[in-house]
């Protein structure tokens, strides 16, 4: 109990230190939101007006404290271009990105999982070596491409899926899960490899523990050895980097969802940084920060909670 | 990488580093070179010394306008063999132009994180306390932020040179190698040999570069051969937003970037810059891989 | 650990049930999908608001979807270059043209259900024109000087001098022409959820995703309106609009970029929408600031500027080089036009070496947009100029740095665009006014200031346009400001997409829209 006290203690700091961090940050740009909401053909009074309505006037550190306070009474602020309320634009936004990651990350296992036994099968194996070279290739085109390439063949030569758009889960789940495959695909192509690889590597000393011997004397298959015996016990460190992942990787899609046209938190965030929308990043940087800080909590916590030795070495670890 | 942290640290003593190298080098002639590592290696060979020599293969100026060859296909015009992008300029001069950007920012922004990283990763490690407190929290601050945020605001804050280009994407290099260098350096802080120096009177300062920077530097340098095709396909992402190098230097993401639009009338604007950095990185990540594997073989081949 | 088996019969028999649950749903969900009345429109960008204050300034896609719910006192008929009836039936004059009196139509109800009357034209007005209020869209209507309501069928402008743009103006489908209701006006709810009295009624609004808008069975000419819904989609990136465009997801894109415009024209299975306009892609070169403050330097730059090439390469011939930005409504000739001539620009720039003894030109910096379209531009004039022996250096930033740096004159040279107009009149005006903060290059010829009040205060069309062209005129040889294509508009559609008219000034009217079988 003390530990994950201490633990959290540790996160509050570092939310603590991400929001001032980004907030000086973000108030360095060059540009200004001002000239960006009077428009191309507005006065220079104009703009010097629109910065004083916004409050843009007055010293940083009275706006971070300003921001901060407004934070906890759960007030997010309002966007400087749209006027709309950050947090709730941004509780809009992030089930399109988390939907979007989840399903690039079951694409991934998908993968990873039958390739990551295969491999550890038979290592160095011409199996194994072909899936490897496989997953660097994989690996070794970047998601930008590959998205652009999905799209030329699959939706505009093929014909089989559309090339762009969202649909919301209210519309069905199929019309909601169709233009989100080319994406997750994309994602997947790069993710995939690094599950494969920890698994596979994990599995290969898994298969030379004793009771895996012990199956197999039994006479039990190959098949079923791999899935019911070492599939489970191999796939801990992969489960923990996939966790990490979705949450790395929520702000990650940026270029996937200007590509494929997803309204989710990635096009917000960029939208908000070329137009100077501070009060936007700001709110968006915090929000993954907090997923990032969570999923590392959850991560501790079931350290903790699976292996009582863990504790005080990941506390050492920081 | 989880898996780096550990193979990296595997037991070391401070006077192996030469027979280390020696036994790398044995280890290489003993088994044959596969067709996945000596492609690779040709290829990189060739891209690189392209790249240093492209001043004097008497190229196209990579920024020249060709008006009367736009959107020349590869082999149609002898002036350009690979054809030229939709301002008539020659293909093949701005991949090898485009290729000295990729490069550099390949090498330059891991080393410059492994850099700091490896400053920061010591002190925490080796001191302990409030020093590795502060640390950690700045590690676990900036692996809170997602990476490209931390791009993008670099990018529009200073602007688009090679070196920023280099240095903020070292930035995100930084956490990870912090991390690694900390807990190698955890490990050998309490040896023998370093309390021995210590008890010679040794300086905190001498022992950190005499003692413990030649144990830690070998895990830091396979996570450099990891990262150099991850920092290529970033900076490629850069590109592609306009937010790299600024214009009219070629890379490799900006060609691909501009032949977007050809796609349908002109592919190869986009498709010989994709297949080239596909290739380069694809070759990285082989050769990378390969040379790791035998640091960790030769190393356990020790114990 | 326990490794005991991990899949027991039960869960397994349990994981097969959910999983058939899950393709039935799946199968289901293709089913519930779009009525055939339905149109999507790819627009470019989000829209900011639709309030005249909170909004700021539509832009061209937040036209698009004005255009489908609010509408403005007349309507500018492009053919005949002149307005037409919408919500105003008739109006006249006084004799010295500061005085005009509109008729309104009685029969008008807002989606809110409230009334339309002389009240909500003059409140929306009277609203815009309170400098207090600092709406974006004062400045270009400010010879207006109040809006009265007589009686709720009558308005009347007061002018502050005879003003021929008044009724292109009024005609706008920008912020300042289309009417809201001042019920939600006044309760706050404008901005966001917008109230008119056009052909659609605002549904709602994921921002950054789509604008909802369905048809408003009570408009007067309900019969005219085929479509029940309209999915406004916002894709800002081309290639994206266009692959949609092509795979079915959107029925008309809008887009400004040559390469997508050539592509698409050649396809047999899009239709092709076209229109001249006015206005133009500028550079500007800023005479406020050293070196560009010298006019030979000027003077020789424009003659290195090369609009052929860049309409040609970037536009890929979908847009006109041009002369002047007034359109095909006036044809100004030639105005003194800098054409490109290399050698010309070097005989300019040997001159300004001698004038000022210098031997090296000076450092030139030109920005532009991150973007390929800002790259290639710069790039083009960057090996134009070198032929001509002027360096220049190019600097990428993004837009919102630009407009700053272009407001701050903190730039040498920079692309820019002069907005379409029904009227170009107050644009021009505000480029050369001495002291207007739009001056960005700095115009300081007095007799340009002169003409631009002559111009202003004009009683006929014909002066009003003829005064236009010697502003331009005296603009062109001064070199500040470098035309790199005029306004000519595309919009595409799918062939089953009827009645869709031409893009008017850039916006795509998509109102009387139907789907053929």
């Amino acid at each position: 109990m003390r530990y994950l006290l201490r633990r959290v203690q540790r996160l509050a700091i570092v939310l603590a230190a991400v929001t001032l961090v980004t907030f000086l940050l973000v108030n360095v740009l060059p540009g200004d939101v001002a000239y960006e909401m009077a428009g191309i053909n507005s006065s220079e009074e104009e703009v010097q007006e629109i910065r004083e309505d916004l409050g843009l006037n007055r010293p940083v550190l009275v706006r971070y404290w300003d921001w901060v306070t407004g934070v906890f009474t759960g007030d997010w602020g309002q966007s400087f271009v749209n006027k709309e309320d950050v947090w709730e634009t941004i509780v809009h936004r992030f089930p399109v990105s988390f939907e979007l990651m989840l399903l690039a990350q079951l694409m991934a296992l998908a993968m990873a999982v039958p390739a990551g036994m295969i491999c550890a099968f038979r290592p160095d194996s011409t199996a194994d070596k072909i899936i490897g070279g496989i997953a660097f290739a994989s690996v070794s085109m970047p998601s930008f491409m590959s998205g652009i390439l999905l799209i030329y063949f699959f939706s505009l030569n093929l014909g089989w899926l559309p090339a762009t758009g969202y649909e919301p889960l209210s519309e069905g789940l199929w019309a909601n899960l169709k233009p989100m495959l080319l994406p997750a695909l994309s994602l997947a192509l790069v993710e995939w490899t690094i599950l494969m690889r920890t698994l596979r590597a994990e599995m290969i000393s898994v298969l030379q523990e004793d009771y895996i011997s012990l199956a197999r004397a039994k006479g039990m298959s190959n098949f079923r050895i791999l899935l019911g015996h070492a599939l489970r016990p191999s796939s801990f460190t992969m489960l923990t980097i996939l966790g990490l992942q979705v949450a790395r990787l929520l702000g990650g899609t940026v270029i996937i969802e200007q590509i494929f046209g997803i309204p989710g938190i990635g096009r917000l965030l960029i939208h908000a940084v070329f137009t100077r929308d501070y009060i936007v990043i700001q709110g968006c940087v915090t929000f993954f920060a907090l997923v990032f800080v969570a999923a590392n909590f959850l991560v501790d916590v079931a350290y903790a909670w699976l292996d009582p030795r863990v504790r005080n070495e990941r506390l050492s670890h920081g | 990488m989880a898996d780096l942290t550990s193979q990296g640290t595997a037991g070391k003593t401070p006077d192996t580093t030469d027979a280390h190298e020696a036994a790398l080098l044995a280890y290489a002639r003993k088994k044959k070179l596969s067709p996945f590592l000596y492609l690779p290696v040709a290829w990189l060979v060739f891209v690189i010394l392209l790249a240093v020599f492209a001043p004097w293969l008497g190229l196209w100026p990579a920024d020249e306008i060709d008006w009367v060859a736009l959107r020349v296909p590869p082999g149609a015009n002898e002036a350009h063999p690979l054809g030229t992008d939709h301002l008539g300029r020659d293909m093949l001069s701005r991949l090898i132009y485009g290729a000295r950007v990729s490069l550099t920012v390949g090498f330059a922004a891991p080393a410059i994180g492994v850099g700091f990283g490896m400053v920061l990763g010591m002190a925490a490690g080796y001191w302990r306390g409030w020093i590795d407190e502060v640390v950690g929290i700045a590690i676990d601050s900036w692996l809170a932020i997602p990476g490209l945020v931390i791009l993008l605001l670099f990018a529009l804050v200073f602007g688009g040179s090679l070196f920023m280009v280099c240095f903020s994407l070292g930035l995100l290099f930084i956490p990870t190698a912090a991390r690694i260098t900390r807990a190698a350096t955890m490990k050998f802080a309490n040896r023998e040999f370093v309390l021995a120096a210590r008890a010679l009177g040794a300086s905190d300062l001498r022992i950190l570069v005499r003692e413990i920077l030649p144990n830690v530097i070998w895990p830091l340098i396979a996570f450099i051969l990891i990262d150099i095709p991850i920092a290529i396909v970033i900076e490629g992402a850069l590109s592609f937003l306009g937010l790299s190098v600024k214009a009219p230097t070629p890379s490799w993401g900006g060609i691909i970037a501009e032949g977007r639009e050809y796609l349908e009338t002109a592919p190869w604007i986009s498709l010989i810059p994709t297949a080239v950095m596909f290739t380069t990185v694809l070759s990285f990540n082989l050769v990378g891989d390969a040379i790791r594997r035998r640091m960790a073989d030769v190393r356990e081949s020790q114990v | 650990m326990k490794h005991t088996r991990l899949v027991r019969p039960t869960s397994r028999a349990r994981g097969l049930v959910a999983a058939s649950a899950m393709v039935l749903w799946l199968v289901a969900g293709t089913g519930a999908h779009a009525a055939d009345n339905e149109l999507t429109v790819a627009i470019e960008t989000d829209v900011r608001g639709f309030d005249t204050v909170d909004g700021g300034v539509l832009g061209q896609t937040g036209e698009i979807v004005m255009r489908a719910i609010q509408e403005p006192l007349v309507r500018w008929n492009p053919s005949t270059n002149e307005a037409e009836p919408l919500l105003a039936t008739e109006w006249e004059t006084n004799d010295d043209q500061t005085e005009w009196t509109f008729k309104l139509r009685d029969d008008v109800t807002f989606h809110d259900g409230s009334k339309f009357d002389a009240e909500d034209v003059a409140h929306h007005y009277n609203r815009i024109l309170d400098p207090e209020n600092k709406s974006r869209s004062r400045t270009f209507i400010a010879s207006i000087e109040n809006v009265e309501a007589v009686d709720p069928t009558t308005v009347k402008f007061h002018l502050a001098h005879p003003w021929q743009a008044l009724l292109p103006y009024l005609a706008t489908t920008s912020m300042s022409g289309p009417i809201p209701s001042s019920d939600a006006v006044d309760a706050g709810t404008q901005n966001r959820a917008p109230v008119g009295t056009g052909p659609f009624k605002f549904v709602e609004w994921s921002s950054g995703d789509r604008i909802v808008v369905e048809k408003n069975p009570d408009y007067r000419d309900a019969d005219e309106i085929k479509l029940d819904r309209i999915t406004f989609r916002i894709l800002p990136d081309t290639q994206t609009r266009f692959a949609s465009l092509k795979s079915g997801e959107v029925d008309v894109i809008w887009t400004d970029r040559g390469p997508t415009i050539v592509e698409a024209k050649e396809d047999p299975d899009i239709v092709t929408l076209t229109s001249e306009g006015a206005g133009a892609a500028i550079n500007l070169l800023n005479g406020k600031k050293e070196p560009l403050s010298n006019p030979l330097l000027r003077k020789a730059l424009a003659h290195a500027w090369n609009q052929d090439a860049l309409v040609q390469i970037s536009w890929q011939n979908t847009r006109p080089a041009v002369t002047h930005p007034l359109g095909p409504v006036m044809d100004c000739g030639e105005a003194n036009y800098r054409h490109f001539d290399i050698e010309k620009a070097k005989e300019l720039l040997e001159q300004y070496k001698a004038e000022t003894g210098k031997t090296e030109i000076p450092n030139i910096v030109m920005i532009h947009t991150a973007t390929p379209r800002g790259r290639e531009l710069g790039e083009i004039y960057q090996q134009t100029a070198k032929a001509a022996g002027i360096p220049i250096e190019l600097q990428p930033v993004d837009q919102s740095t630009l407009v700053k740096r272009v407001f701050t004159n903190d730039f040498d040279i920079s692309g820019w665009r002069i907005a379409d107009g029904a009227d170009m009149g107050p644009q021009l005006f505000a480029y050369v006014a001495p002291g207007s903060s739009y001056n960005l290059t700095g115009f300081d010829d007095p007799k340009l200031a002169d003409l631009a009040m002559e111009m202003r205060t004009a009683t006929t069309m014909e002066e009003r346009l003829q005064k236009q062209c010697d502003m331009v005129s005296i603009m062109n040889d001064d070199g500040g400001l470098l035309y790199r294509g005029g306004g000519r508009y595309h919009a595409f559609t799918r062939p089953e997409v009827k009645g869709v008219p031409a893009p008017y000034r850039g916006v795509v009217d998509v109102t009387r829209a139907y789907i053929e079988e």
